[in-house]
């Protein structure tokens, strides 16, 4: 199965983030491709990556431009020939949630054979490392990436992709939403068989 | 209108054969002859018009199901020598014996009718600057080159029509420049006249301390009063313009195409000049060898094209495939790559 992954940085993307003469092989481990040893098959190809903010924006028109950049990603991941679609976008406490719904709604319209596994994290990816970790309320932790920091003891893009990769996804409480909205997405992507 | 342009051994260009609009725009990447084409049109309407000598390139023009030619090409008529008279040669296809003088005659006239002279715009602020000679009287109102030099002279002459022409053109300057009350055209010598503009606040600022993004848009705004041609051609349209200033320089070609009936081609390397225009409209022009020379290619008619408009619009569509080296991405199929991160 053919993977196309996007996200904003290393956190999401790991060595995916780098230019290709400087990515290792394999390339880091990111948080995206650590979610998904949860919930995808272990035949997995990653046939390329898109940093989010490489989707060109000129002009608004009807969509928003995180819609747009949705639709953007879905028609990059179809003709790279990918079978799925991953990716993340923190919220960062904008309105992004909606406008990125939007667009995978519109993406599945238009590229019905493209399953896309995304969603925004709210309020970014520490806040869903921060669930992972089992804690209440994560989407509403100001500063989460302090709080990452300073409770978890995870610095950096390896060590937090480690930690999602060492714990299990069965403590994340009912109110990490968009990580369980994320969740939800590659199980029905990747059906029962994909989940661990 | 032209609605088929063919190129033979001009400049860069081996052999191309492209429709236009009319509105139409050349993007791609430098050196892929763009401005050749434009070269090139601008050539062949000139010859046409009776203003330019026929030279030894094969252009060729259709227009109402008419072909214009200033060389043979397969399946045309050689010259002859009223045509030639007229600067140019017709193409009926195979008249029949007797009737060619006829025909032919007919054509020129057609020609004639169509074909009333072509101009070039890539302004330069510092020519559009300089104070011009006065128009005589009947001169047509038109620049004096391509680089805009004149333009006082030309506003002057509009100013003088007595009609609505300057205040028109006047409201459009001042409604994107609200700090410009007017326009001004004194005459400063017994034969030139300069370009000012007067503030809100009374201050006069002549032309060589305006910027030149008014200058460029006073010059563009202007384009639709000037004498009438059939084909105007202009070369980067969004040169020294803000970006939402593009859109309004595209308004007013948009309707010197509709209004004044001229055929507005254009060479642009701007996305946003691209935004403004339909998909019949652009036209991606490449030149990967020596030996292929230039091609061009209608942007509609490249890979997946329906289904990135479905996500792009235009412009966007055409940066985020582009290389400004062949733009083989945007015209080839991609097989099997993904676009890695940077």
């Amino acid at each position: 199965m053919k993977i196309l992954l996007a996200g904003e940085g290393p956190t999401e993307l790991g060595g995916w983030f780098d230019e290709p003469p400087y990515r290792g092989d394999p390339p880091r481990l990111g948080v995206l491709v650590a979610l998904l040893a949860h919930t995808g098959p272990a035949a997995l190809t990653i046939v390329g990556a898109i940093i989010w903010k490489h989707i060109r924006k000129y002009r608004g028109g009807v969509r928003s431009a995180e819609s747009r950049t949705v639709l953007g990603l879905a028609l990059e991941a179809s003709e790279a020939g990918a079978d799925v679609l991953v990716f993340a976008r923190d919220n960062d406490r904008d309105h992004r949630q909606e406008e990125i719904e939007r667009g995978i709604l519109e993406a599945s319209e238009r590229f019905p054979s493209l399953r896309i596994i995304g969603s925004a994290a709210v309020e970014d990816t520490e806040g869903w490392l921060l669930a992972i970790a089992g804690r209440l309320h994560s989407e509403a932790v100001p500063n989460s990436k302090a709080v990452v920091a300073s409770e978890l003891g995870l610095e950096n893009t390896t060590q937090k992709a480690e930690f999602v990769k060492q714990m299990g996804l069965g403590g994340i409480p009912a109110d990490a939403r968009s990580l369980r909205r994320w969740i939800d997405r590659a199980r029905a992507a990747f059906g029962p068989g994909g989940s661990t | 209108m032209i609605t088929r342009f063919q190129i033979e051994d001009y400049g860069c260009i081996r052999k191309v054969d492209f429709a236009l609009t009319p509105l139409h725009a050349f993007i791609g990447p430098n050196d892929s002859g763009k401005s050749t084409i434009l070269r090139a049109m601008h050539q062949l309407v000139q010859t046409a018009s009776g203003l330019m000598p026929v030279r030894g390139n094969t252009l060729a023009a259709t227009f109402a199901g008419n072909v214009y030619s200033t060389g043979t090409k397969p399946g045309t008529t050689r010259t002859t020598e009223r045509l030639e008279e007229a600067g140019g040669r017709s193409t009926p296809a195979d008249p029949p014996p007797g009737e060619a003088s006829q025909v032919r005659k007919h054509h020129v006239r057609l020609f004639q009718q169509e074909f009333r002279g072509a101009s070039i715009v890539r302004f330069d602020p510092d020519r559009m600057r300089a104070p011009s000679p006065l128009l005589t009287e009947g001169q047509s109102t038109r620049l004096l080159n391509e680089r805009g030099a004149g333009l006082a002279g030309v506003l002057l002459a509009i100013l003088g029509r007595g009609n609505d022409d300057f205040t028109d053109l006047t409201r459009a300057v001042c409604t994107l420049f609200p700090m410009v009350k007017r326009i001004r055209v004194p005459v400063v010598s017994s034969d030139q006249v300069a370009l000012e503009v007067q503030l809100t606040d009374g201050t006069i600022v002549p032309a060589a301390q305006m910027s030149e993004g008014l200058l460029y848009y006073i010059g563009f705004a202007a384009l639709r009063f000037f004498a009438p041609v059939s084909l105007l051609l202009v070369e980067e349209p969004e040169n020294g313009l803000h970006p939402s200033r593009i859109a309004e320089v595209m308004k007013v070609l948009r309707t010197i195409s509709t209004e004044v009936g001229t055929q507005v081609v254009l060479a642009t390397h701007s996305p946003l000049v691209v935004n403004e225009l339909q998909p019949d409209e652009v036209s991606l022009v490449t030149r990967r060898s020596l030996e292929e020379g230039t091609r061009v290619t209608p942007i509609r008619d490249t890979p997946n094209f329906a289904k990135r408009h479905s996500v792009y619009s235009l412009g966007e569509l055409w940066l985020s495939y582009a290389d400004g080296i062949d733009e083989s991405p945007l015209l080839e199929a991609r097989p099997d790559v993904g676009k890695a991160a940077g």
